[in-house]
This record gives structure tokens, sequence and C-alpha cells, in this order.
């Protein structure tokens, strides 16, 4: 008589090909994991760069029917020089270039609030060297909600905070955030001030991350030494 | 008739290599990402955790069982799979936060089954910690209005003449805006994932454990604050130079370390803690035994 016991947590006893099969299966995963796991690392991501810094565009802008109290529509047009003043990455990029704005065509809704669609291609930064490659950097809007601050010879058009995406050769490089003012000058001629940057970030955790570790090492010595009872938690 | 052999399912000899051979892959994938995107805190965070993994993986090789079923190694196979797939295009820091814990799940599943799941649980705790909560908590709450107002009340207690407006702290000479990355819910987040690296491999009382957590939380809080209010004042007094430093220049490092600082120094107290009251209960123990055996009346046989 032959008897064979198979240890099983369930007291079930599987097959042999099945058990072979998944077996087999596991190591394949594990195998292929691993080797996709080191191709990626070697292969992949040249294109996981992100944009840190924020730039100031300001400048001069044309905005439809400032006399109106409410008027339906309002379209904000850029033209001229454009002053700007990039930090982080961006002080390095802006050098010599100068970016083109598109139009926003903000729309009032039964609320009072206006608004714009999505804009692509809103800023246009030309041609810049970033990540070792050179190509065209572009911030796309998202939509954005602007409030219109009366009176109508001190005009002022506010965002209320805007967000969207910097994107190089097409491909994002960051998610961004901004705000856009222009008080009015005269006629239909207004100053706008435009903030785009990278978000704030939170600050910096590496140091902590150190002495973490070390007081990891200290409290360990400390628990050996004390010579404490250890629980089936000790590691 | 022949002898009866107990026989293992699984041929578990070199097993554990696999398992630890991919987990270590999974680090590196993810550290190559979090090292390309530039995110520095992130990085160091992920060498401490993958770092504990590996050395709760590798403490542990000689007691996993291994041993899937169908259902968990197709369902191990298609996480790693979607994982893996995620980051062969452009990685979002949503991708980065979620990737440690769900890759090790997936690999956990394919190694033991949701059965034996449980064998795994510290390795899988902290790497929970080590993003989740920041993608599950952190985009849904803005405490900047709470640090804003306990940054001024600090000021105001130290005799600054302050004015809060919401998230703006006014000062004579100039303000800031409590934005939500400096509002300290990172800081508390990352704080709790550091405790429960300190449970986990510092093992204490319940109680304590507990303690050290909520502490840990509220230290991140709290440094946080002192941290915005000195922005306040270096706003209103000095230059912008002094501002970057602090705010996000080598200045804001010294924070963090601070907060770790503190907590570890705590954590290690409540070991001392913990091993003096035990000392002190076997000690009454063994005195209550003398105390006994003194006591205890004498038989004398006449």
């Amino acid at each position: 008589m032959q008897q064979t016991i198979t240890s099983s947590s369930n007291g079930l006893q599987p097959s042999k090909a099945a058990n072979s099969l998944t077996n087999a299966l596991s190591k394949a995963v594990f195998l292929g994991a691993a080797l996709l796991s080191a191709a990626l690392v070697v292969a992949s991501p040249a294109q996981a760069q992100s944009l840190k810094g924020g730039v100031e565009l300001s400048g001069s802008t044309r905005v439809g029917r400032p006399n109106g109290v409410a008027p339906s529509g309002t379209p904000v047009k850029f033209s001229g020089a454009i002053a700007k003043d990039g930090t982080g990455q961006f002080s390095g990029i802006m050098s010599g270039q100068t970016p083109k704005l598109g139009k926003i065509k903000l729309t009032r809704d039964a609320s009072g609030t206006y608004s714009t669609p999505a804009i692509t291609n809103f800023i246009d930064f030309g041609s810049v060297a970033f990540g070792g490659d050179t190509g065209k950097l572009t911030f796309d809007l998202d939509s954005s909600t602007f409030e219109r601050v009366l009176p109508t010879d001190s005009l002022k058009l506010v965002s209320n905070g805007f967000t969207g995406v910097f994107k190089f050769n097409g491909n994002t490089v960051g998610s961004g955030t901004g705000s856009f003012s222009a008080t009015r000058v005269a006629g239909t001629s207004f100053d706008y001030d435009l903030n785009v940057g990278a978000p704030v970030p939170e600050p910096l955790t590496i140091l902590g991350t150190m002495a973490a570790a070390g007081l990891l090492g200290v409290g360990k010595r400390e628990l050996d030494k004390s010579g404490a009872e250890k629980s089936d938690d000790v590691v | 008739m022949e002898r009866s052999v107990l026989r293992p399912v699984w041929p578990t000899k070199f097993f554990h290599l696999y398992l630890i051979g991919t987990v270590t892959g999974l680090a590196i994938v993810y550290l190559t990402l979090v090292d390309r995107i530039g995110n520095e805190s992130l990085f160091g965070n992920g060498c401490l955790f993958w770092g504990g993994c590996l050395y709760l993986l590798w403490q542990k090789r000689r007691s996993f069982s291994f041993g899937s079923d169908p259902v968990s190694s197709i369902i191990g196979s298609l996480i790693v799979t979607l994982v893996l797939v995620k980051t062969v295009s452009l990685p979002t820091e949503a991708t980065l936060l979620a990737f440690p814990f769900t890759s090790v799940l997936g690999i956990t599943l394919l190694a033991s089954g949701w059965r034996r799941l449980g064998q795994f649980k510290h390795t899988l705790l902290i790497l929970f910690f080590l993003g989740l909560p920041q993608l599950l908590i952190g985009a849904f709450l803005d405490i900047s209005p709470v640090t804003a107002k306990v940054s001024a009340f600090m000021l105001w207690y130290t005799g600054f003449d302050v004015v809060l407006k919401g998230v703006f702290v006014y000062l004579p000479g100039g303000s800031i805006e409590v934005y939500r990355g400096c509002s300290g819910l990172g800081n508390m987040l990352y704080m709790l994932g550091i405790s429960v690296m300190f449970s986990v491999f510092l093992p204490i009382d319940r109680y304590k454990r507990l303690l050290a957590i909520c502490v840990a939380v509220i230290l991140g809080f709290f440094i946080n604050a002192i941290r915005v209010a000195l922005l306040a004042v270096l706003v209103a007094n000095s230059t912008e130079a002094a501002f970057d430093y602090w705010h996000l220049g080598g200045g804001s490092l010294i924070f963090s370390m601070l907060t770790v600082l503190i907590f570890g120094c705590f954590y290690i107290l409540l070991i001392k803690w913990q091993t003096q009251t035990k000392r002190m209960d076997k000690g009454r123990v063994e005195e209550g035994s003398v105390d006994r055996d003194l006591i205890e009346p004498q038989r004398i046989e006449l």
C-alpha cells in the first residue's frame, strides 16, 4: 500500500499537474518580471523628465468690450513685447526666447462667471534645450474661470488660479499652476501679469530620512541591550 | 507496505531567491524612475522603505511558505503586468506613489497566494506607507488654513503684530500665503510612514506604539507650523535669499531632520520606559515569591 501525504494549508490535495502548472507559471512570471525590470531600467524613461521652477510674463494686451458692465464675451488678445523672468529650470530655458501667447475667449455664464475652455499651446516657449534634447516647449491651459472686477475705468480681469500641463515635443513633462491678472490702462489697452510654473513642492526630507535610518540603528541596539522580551512582531 | 512520506507541495529550496530578486528588481525600477523625475524626497524615502522591505524579506526567508493558487496567481500576474506597463509610459507621481505597494502585493500573491499573505504583512505595511497615504489623503485634504492659524497664533504669542486672513499671514513689512505644499500635510504623512517603520523594526507595546504614531504625526504638523511662522518673519524682516534658503533650500532640510530626531529620541525613551517597567514588574514578582516563602508557615513535626 502506498500513501503519500501532501502538506497543504487547507487540507486539500491539489493534483500534481495543477501544482506543477501553477509553480511553473509563478516562476515564469517572477523571471519575466525580473527581466522586464532590468530592461526597463536600461531602456526606459528618458522621457520621465520634469520641469521645476516657474516663469513670470508681463506686457500689454487688448481686452474686448471694456466699457460693458457685464458683456456676454470678453476676448483677450496678446501683442507686443513680453517681459519674462524665469526661476529654476525656466531661467535657463527662457534665455534668448520670445514666448507667444494664445488668445483667450472669455464667455459669461448664467451665474455671471467668466470662463475659458481649455486652450492647447496657450503659451509657446519656442525651441528650447531640455533634458539633453532640443524641442518645442508649450503650456496647455485647462478650462479656467476668471473674475471681471469693475469699475470700468480701472477694470480688472483676474483668474481664479488655473492649471495646465507643460509639453515638450508633445510629451507631458509636468503639471503647472498659475495666475493671470490684467488691469486697464486706457481704452482697450491693459497691462497684464501672467505667472505659470510647477506647483510649490513640499520641503525636502532627505536629511530626515538619513536621520531615521541612523536612529533605527540606535533603537535596535537599545532594544537588544535592554534584553526586552521579544514579541511575535520582532523582526 | 511502503512507508508514508511527508512531501511538501512546493519545492521551496531556492524559491525565496526568486522572490527577493524580483522585489529587488522592482525597487531598482522604482528608484530609477523617481530619480529621473527628480523627486529627491521620494528617492530618499524609497531607499529607506525598500531597504527595510528587502531586509525583512531576507530575515524571514527561511520561514516563508510558498504555494499560490491559480486565482491568486492570475490576479498577482495582472497586478504586476499593469504596474510595469504603467511605468513604460511617462509615470506620473500618482503612479509612483502607488507602485511600491501594488507591485509587491502582486508579487506576494504570486508567491504565496492570498491565504498566506499574512506572512508578508510587515513588508506590505511598510510599502503601503511609502506612498499610498499621500495619494489617498494628500490629494483630497487641504489643511493650509489650520496651518496658517497655528502659525499666526505662535507669532502672536511671541509678540508679533500679526493679522490672519484665511491662508494669508500678514506681518508689518510683509506677508505669506500658506500653499498646500507648505501646509505640513506631506510632513505629517512622512512622519506617519517613519513611525510605522519604527514600530515594525523596534517593536514595543501596542499602546506605546499608537502613542508614538500620534506623536509623530503631531510633531510633523507643529514643526512645519514653526517653519511657516519663521518664513513669515523672514519675509517681513529679511531678504528674499534668506526666505528661499529656509523655504526650499538647505534650510528646509533641517526641519525634517529635526522632526525625525525629536521623534527618534522620544521612541528610544519609550523603549527605555518599557524596559524599566518590565524590570520593575519582574522584580516585584521575584520579591513576591520570596515574601511568600518567608510568610509560609513551616510545619514542625514534634
